[in-house]
């Protein structure tokens, strides 16, 4: 699974740890690791959890752009 | 905001199931050998030992896992009291039947099955060897940047 750099980016923009960011959405900090590593594929109740505490929506911090071409693709020929 | 169960978020639950699989697929494993091996008239330990054992190990290779993967399902609290009791528990299995050992002059092995006090020696090393990679492990968490 591919690295979740936007977690990270919008992480940074409001200057949090991975720390203070686990503990504000109620999980381990190796979890939140885990998650932007790609490690981990969170269930939508965490993605919910992380958008909300990073102000941002769910297709900001977990689309990804790539599958969104391809689908379209096998889609439409 | 997202409230944690039994003190294990999501992730950590999931690891645990897959840490009670692999405990109990070893217990299984070890039982169905030992079984095998009685078949065949092959003691490897004196008495009811080899039944001990294949428990004892199968209980420390599942804290070993849960130590690596940092999963404490009763608190870390309560799991810091529990391998440092542990690790003293371990000393006590280990000097006992040593100083047992010497006195009475009892070998570790005897006509190829591991004697009572050498079963209890290997119970205690195994507990030894999961309270020192607690050890281990906290140490190495606070070493290392906040962020990896």
């Amino acid at each position: 699974m591919a690295k979740n750099l936007k977690i990270k980016a919008a992480r940074a923009g409001l200057d949090m740890t991975q720390q203070q960011l686990a503990d504000k959405v109620g999980v381990s900090r190796q979890t939140m690791n885990a998650i932007e590593k790609g490690d981990y594929n969170p269930t939508i109740k965490l993605c919910v959890a992380i958008c909300k505490v990073l102000g941002h929506t769910l297709n900001d911090l977990f689309w990804e752009e790539e599958n969104t071409n391809v689908s379209q693709e096998k889609q439409f020929g | 905001m997202f409230h944690k169960k039994n003190n294990l978020d999501e992730r950590q639950l999931l690891l645990r199931g897959n840490i009670y699989g692999h405990t109990f697929f070893l217990l299984m494993l070890l039982t169905v050998g030992n079984s095998a091996l009685m078949q065949q008239g092959i003691l490897w330990a004196e008495g009811q030992w080899s039944y001990l054992l294949i428990v004892f190990l199968s209980i420390i290779v599942c804290h070993t896992e849960m130590i690596y993967h940092n999963i404490y399902p009763m608190g870390e609290k309560f799991h810091k009291f529990l391998y440092s009791g542990a690790g003293l528990f371990s000393l006590i299995m280990i000097v006992l039947p040593l100083w047992e050992m010497r006195v009475k002059r009892i070998p570790f092995t005897n006509n190829g099955a591991v004697t009572e006090n050498g079963c209890a020696i290997l119970v205690g090393a195994g507990f030894l060897f999961m309270s020192f990679f607690y050890l281990y492990r906290k140490i190495s968490d606070k070493r290392r940047p906040e962020e990896d």
